[in-house]
């Protein structure tokens, strides 16, 4: 049961690093389109 | 078990270390954010200012250019009506011209025609005068001429005679009547 619910945990938690993953692409992305702003 | 627990609190830890991280690129994006969308606001209020100032611009000007033309027009019109009254006048001289001109040509055939008369008339007087002039002098001459011989014939005194012989000389030189004593 315990085992159960560790892996639950571990699967939210995986889902939880990839949304951070995109979260991090997704700020980096619009860092450089802001750069790109200011260049223009 | 209490190995996976352990991975899944470093995972864990870093996940909220990333988050952080996250957070503040968060805030520092919204800070730009904020700042452009500030700036974005100014712009287009001074578009707007800009739209409203061309456009009364634009209204001015047209009004102006509309103004302008009218006057444009109204020159032209203007103009017209002067050369039309102009062409009327030049028609109304070129009538009374053509009539001065008719005048003179009836005054002159009157003319040519009253000297026409005058010189035949002065002809016939002329030649009248010149008729009667002719039988004048031969009325006279022929008088002289028999009174000449009336009064040789009718003086008794020498010195007479002579008297009247040389009136007549005087008067019908031999040479010229071709009378010989």
């Amino acid at each position: 049961m315990e085992y159960q619910r560790l892996y639950v945990v571990e699967d939210r938690v995986t889902e939880l690093e990839r949304k951070v993953e995109a979260l991090m692409a997704l700020i980096k992305l619009v860092e450089k389109e802001l750069e790109h702003g200011k260049k223009d | 078990m209490e190995r996976k627990i352990e991975a899944l609190d470093v995972r864990v830890n870093s996940l909220e270390i990333k988050l952080e991280q996250i957070q503040k690129e968060h805030s520092s994006l919204a800070n730009d954010f904020k700042k452009h969308d500030d700036e974005a606001k100014i712009i287009i209020t001074e578009f707007r200012e800009h739209k409203v100032k061309a456009q009364s611009n634009d209204d001015h000007i047209g009004q102006v250019f509309s103004s302008f033309i009218q006057s444009i027009h109204n020159d032209v019109n203007q103009v017209s009506e002067a050369m039309h009254r102009i062409t009327d006048d030049i028609k109304e001289l070129i009538k009374k011209q053509d009539a001065r001109i008719e005048a003179m040509e009836n005054q002159s055939n009157d003319n040519a025609k009253a000297i026409q008369e005058n010189t035949e008339r002065a002809v016939w007087h002329w030649r009248a005068i010149a008729g009667i002039g002719s039988v004048v002098v031969f009325i006279l001459m022929t008088g002289l001429a028999m009174y000449k011989d009336i009064a040789i014939n009718t003086v008794n005194t020498t010195e007479t005679k002579h008297a009247v012989e040389d009136i007549h000389e005087l008067l019908f030189p031999k040479n010229q009547l071709g009378h010989e004593k």
